[in-house]
């Protein structure tokens, strides 16, 4: 399956990219997911969403899974 | 509960009071502000950049929860998006309702919430609003609106 992995403020600038497309299981979580992509990055102190829903970083994204976003710390306002 | 939502590039102009009815009470309206000043450093004003369809998703789950906690008739909830003067509005919320106390409730409640689990993120450098603004046009909106029941 492919997912979309968005990446948002410092996460973007971070990790060098905004959005990719990644071939992936259902079984994988968002953490083997973008460990996978960027070996070296930590995501401590970020959270991810799939789907639009906030997720457990080594929780399996499943088979309906059509998009991850990485979530540093929000500052709306 | 009505509720509007609105993530706009715009400048924030308040918005008609629409239908307030008899029973409407009272009526909370915040506004925030960018500051001149971001610790030491002095800016022009900031970036924001924003997750479109988490943003809104969030939002309404957000206030239906708060719209079950607390008895209020509307919410408005406007946020701007992209780089911001100092000076300028980024965010204008007004809450109804037949009392005081939950209109006050809800729309302090919605600022906290805004800030632990809503996707906009302030920037004092405009790269992200750069590559943010490239994709917010890619919408051929101006505005992205979500009014519900």
């Amino acid at each position: 399956m492919q997912v979309k992995v968005l990446a948002f403020a410092i996460a973007s600038d971070t990790l060098g990219w905004r959005e990719m497309i990644v071939n992936c299981t259902p079984s994988q979580s968002p953490l083997e997911i973008i460990s996978a992509l960027s070996p070296e990055i930590s995501t401590k102190n970020w959270r991810v969403a799939v789907d639009c829903n906030y997720h457990a970083w080594n929780k399996a994204i499943g088979p309906l899974a059509k998009e991850i976003a990485i979530i540093p710390p929000v500052s709306g306002g | 509960m009505v509720i509007e939502i609105i993530l706009t590039e715009s400048p924030i102009a308040p918005q008609p009071i629409l239908a307030s009815g008899r029973e409407t009470g009272a009526i909370v309206e915040f506004q925030g502000f960018v500051r001149e000043s971001e610790g030491d450093v002095k800016i022009t004003g900031l970036y924001y950049d924003v997750y479109f369809a988490m943003a809104r998703s969030q939002l309404e789950l957000h206030l239906h929860e708060l719209g079950a906690l607390h008895s209020c008739d509307a919410v408005t909830f406007i946020h701007r998006i992209g780089f911001v003067p100092v000076g300028s509005a980024s965010v204008w919320i007004r809450v109804m309702a037949k009392h005081r106390g939950p209109a006050f409730s809800l729309c302090s409640e919605l600022l906290e919430r805004l800030k632990m689990d809503i996707p906009i993120w302030k920037s004092v450098t405009p790269n992200a609003a750069n590559i943010y603004s490239q994709q917010f046009k890619s919408y051929s909106q101006a505005e992205i609106r979500s009014n519900m029941p």
